[in-house]
């Protein structure tokens, strides 16, 4: 056989085996597909919602001039929903708007728009300063949830693709901050930063909708074995394992729901055991701080009230806590943040669930008093004539 | 990086593009630069460790070579690999540990660092060790640093091993490896079977299951807790096995030979033989770098007994830094024991297996299984109540029909795992022959299976010894 036939045969098996490989795997592709919406399966929030919500938040923000304008920055804590019916005028950030009025021209003059997404702690925050320093609002508002010096917190930490929307200049700080506590080691966050890059930004969603729809469906197909046989067993289960997790974490106070002890410890163990200043979280709080104060937009980060009345309760030692939450302050207070402890302003029937959401009717109304105490740092935070930028 | 991912993927075609570009003999520094690049891209800073750990014990061998006391070297190369090693693993473990006793005393608590442990530490440590070793004992001359350094990082086997030996690694390094067409084609099926093993039975239809069923310790049905013990031994098999695959196919197709980690170890007729056939490299390691010079089984019939236990425990810890790797090692350090002193490991030399070792090998099965929960159990108290369930809870309840069928189809594969691949070798070779309905076959059955493992890897979880 001469060469040049030898070539055009390698080719040709070059070609067949590739033909193949497409089709097998665009067939499995459309089998997947189909399987998941015959099964009707749901559609599945993705890692992507972080900037999406952050899009829209820029977007509405454009639309608003000439006031002293303020980004609220938080997370379910700022939410009407979370859960239950609570119409959106009674969330915090509009609770916030009320309260402002309340102080005449000075509180008037200044405009929040807020972006709310539930779990927005120090790694998803840093994923989107510079989103929010590109809107230029005159001043920021960090909510700051204290669970979110966790490592479950950190662990849990699920917006990791929108890491590909960092600004290149930011990509050397990222690596060097501790993201990887929440899966965002050096190769995720090349890669989606090459996808958003490329272009693949509308694409790679597509897939990891598809994959989540496709784990769901392993839940459906157990079902419908049982089912099959006439039993429950998946179902039972599921439920039996969902009552202990609920007690596990669970107990009850006066009729309400409230942490378990072994809960509420896990979920504020680094404060209870002297936050560190190489807490991971803690790190990656200082550099947001010193992001905004270093574009010259002033930053004020107050602390989400959690339920005290009922740590102290549990005995779990309040007076480490003071001691992190000083820690805290001092780290924001060093990278130029103005810093607001309200971590104990509201007392136990304030707060809803063992989540520590807020009641935002009857009384107490937590959400109403919050509102208050927030409003009243942003007057004294906020100068009467409008901040001149410095662009950098 | 983890070798099912897409990023891994662009990695490791790039690199096929760089071997096939560079010349032959800068082939062993574009390996090591690779092997770098792919462990500084998981956190860059855990790089400079990694090195320093490496530096330090190429100096000391080096020492060791040109002293008159190269023992000294080897004590201070071991000291110093194992205190890194205590360091990252085990100091949280024993300010932990320590902690109700410092209470006793009244004295503060030792504040624990936050130290997230570095990826692979425990297994380069282990090579490190050996290499060092091998070369005090003549067993193994001391190669240059380059191939020092690209022994222990080359990334196929850095992050949960095969722990090679440098008689294994090192010449095929010197040699620059041996790719062939042959060698690649079954690289990449290794991967595929590796894919099929990790994403689709490890982490698609095991570990949810085992997840939601250890979350809550005990609360089951006496089903579900039994068929989540089950469930769980195939997943840590499926998925180290997994592991180990795409390894030895990604080595393959670089033309280097990394050896089998695991040889059907579910079908063990004794607990011996479990270890001979379940994490070989590691097993090997114990024996010959702990076990032995312990005094292996030389003495007493009660030292013996005591060796095999204090290898085991080590081995535990090895594992992790928590009482229930303690306690997990110390169970199987007394199983073999007790094999040992009845004599249960006799008849358990050949590798032909019969009827009449059903009985053995269902128990051995069954041991290790139940030693299995304080592996996966968070706490020791919680692997408690999952032994007190398996033994109280009634199983005149249904069962559910999905773990059910997984755990038999895992259990029929792990059986037939052996033939399959006979069966997988013959057809590669009937497609290798035929010009045109073979690449046909190969495209559809590997495009099928990479799909497959994209779309339904939605859970995207970690290989479990990674944690290690």
């Amino acid at each position: 056989m001469s060469a040049a036939n030898h070539a055009v045969r390698s080719l040709g098996r070059w070609l067949v085996f590739s033909i193949a490989f497409v089709s097998s795997a665009s067939a499995v592709w459309t089998l997947a597909r189909t399987s998941i919406d015959a099964a009707q399966i749901a559609e599945v929030t993705t890692s992507f919602a972080l900037h999406e919500n952050v899009v829209m938040f820029r977007k509405r923000f454009a639309d608003v001039h000439g006031k002293q304008h303020v980004a609220l920055l938080g997370d379910s804590t700022l939410l009407a929903a979370a859960g239950m019916k609570a119409p959106r005028k009674q969330a915090l950030p509009e609770r916030i708007a009320a309260a402002l009025h309340k102080y005449g021209e000075h509180g008037e003059q200044i405009e929040l728009s807020t972006l709310r997404v539930p779990g927005l702690g120090p790694a998803a925050m840093f994923l989107i300063s510079q989103e929010i320093i590109d809107a230029r609002p005159d001043r920021v508002v960090l909510s700051l949830n204290l669970r979110s010096f966790s490592y479950d917190a950190l662990r849990a930490f699920s917006y990791a693709e929108s890491a590909g929307w960092l600004a290149p200049s930011q990509l050397f700080e990222a690596l060097s901050l501790p993201l990887f506590h929440g899966g965002l080691t050096a190769d995720r966050l090349l890669f989606y930063r090459a996808l958003v890059t490329c272009g693949a930004e509308r694409t790679w969603p597509e897939v990891r909708r598809l994959q989540g729809r496709v784990f769901k469906l392993r839940e459906w197909l157990a079902t419908r074995a049982d089912s099959a046989f006439g039993i429950k067993a998946n179902e039972d289960m599921q439920s039996e394992l969902g009552l202990a997790r609920w007690v596990r974490q669970t107990t009850e106070v006066d009729k309400l729901a409230r942490q378990s002890s072994a809960a509420a410890e896990r979920s504020l163990r680094p404060l209870f055991r002297g936050l560190s200043l190489q807490n991971p979280g803690l790190r990656i709080l200082s550099t947001v701080i010193a992001r905004f104060t270093h574009a010259n937009i002033p930053i004020l980060v107050y602390t989400a009230p959690i339920n005290v009345d009922h740590l102290r309760k549990l005995g779990l030692p309040m007076r480490e806590l003071e001691r992190s939450l000083q820690t805290i302050a001092r780290t924001v207070r060093k990278q130029g943040g103005e810093f607001v402890d309200f971590h104990g302003v509201l007392p136990e029937r304030a707060f809803r669930d063992p989540g520590d959401h807020f009641t935002f009717d009857g009384q107490p109304n937590g959400t109403f008093r919050l509102a208050g105490h927030v409003a009243a740092a942003l007057v004294k935070s906020v100068p009467t004539e409008p901040a001149k930028y410095v662009v950098q | 990086m983890l070798f099912n991912s897409f990023q891994f993927a662009i990695f490791f075609v790039a690199l096929l593009i760089v071997l096939r570009v560079a010349p032959w003999r800068a082939r062993v520094h574009v390996l090591l630069a690779a092997s770098l690049l792919f462990y500084t891209l998981w956190i860059p800073s855990y790089l400079l460790l990694l090195l320093g750990t490496l530096g330090v014990n190429y100096l000391l061998v080096l020492g060791m070579m040109r002293s008159q006391h190269p023992r000294r070297y080897v004590i201070v190369s071991i000291a110093f690999t194992l205190s890194l090693l205590a360091a990252f693993k085990y100091a949280v473990f024993a300010i932990e540990a320590v902690a109700p006793v410092l209470a006793q005393l009244r004295m503060g608590p030792i504040p624990a660092p936050d130290l997230l442990l570095p990826l692979g530490i425990s297994f380069y440590s282990f090579e490190i060790i050996s290499l060092t070793i091998d070369i005090y004992r003549r067993r193994q001359p001391c190669p240059s640093f380059a191939r020092y350094v690209l022994f222990v990082t080359f990334f196929p086997h850095l992050i949960a091993g095969p722990i090679m030996r440098g008689y294994e690694l090192l010449p095929q390094l010197a040699a620059g490896g041996a790719p062939d067409p042959a060698r690649t084609r079954r690289g990449v099926w290794l991967i595929a079977a590796g894919l099929v093993k990790k994403a689709i039975f490890a982490d698609y239809f095991l570990a949810p299951f085992v997840n939601d069923v250890f979350a809550e310790p005990g609360t089951a049905s006496g089903p579900a807790q039994l068929l989540a013990v089950y469930s769980f031994a195939f997943q840590i098999y499926f998925d180290f096995a997994g592991y180990t695959d795409m390894a030895r196919g990604l080595a393959c197709m670089l033309g280097f030979e990394l050896p089998h980690n695991f040889l059907e170890p579910y079908l063990s007729r004794s607990a011996s033989e479990f270890w001979r056939r379940w994490h070989i490299s590691l097993s090997r390691w114990l024996r010959d770098y702990l076990y032995i010079p312990l005094g292996g089984n030389r003495g007493s019939a009660v030292r013996t007994a005591l060796n095999l236990m204090a290898t085991m425990l080590l081995g535990g810890l090895w594992h992790g830094a928590g009482w229930n790797f303690v306690v997990w090692g110390a169970l199987h350090g007394c199983l073999l024991a007790v094999e040992r002193w009845f004599g249960a490991t006799r008849g358990a030399e050949t590798d032909q297996l019969s009827w009449r070792d059903v009985p053995r090998i269902l128990f051995t099965f069954h041991a290790v299984c139940l030693i299995w929960v304080t592996f996966r159990a968070p706490t020791l108290s919680a692997a408690v109540t999952v032994w007190t369930a398996l033994f109280t809870k009634t199983y005149f309840v249904s069962w559910p029909v999905l773990p059910t069928v997984v755990v038999l189809v895992c259990a029929g594969l792990h059986v037939l795992e052996r033939s399959v691949h006979g069966w997988l070798s013959a057809l590669q070779a009937l497609v290798a022959r035929n010009a045109w309905w073979g690449p046909a076959i190969e495209g559809a059955a590997l495009g099928a299976i990479l799909m497959a493992a994209v779309v339904m890897s939605g859970a995207g979880a970690e290989f479990i010894y990674f944690q290690f």
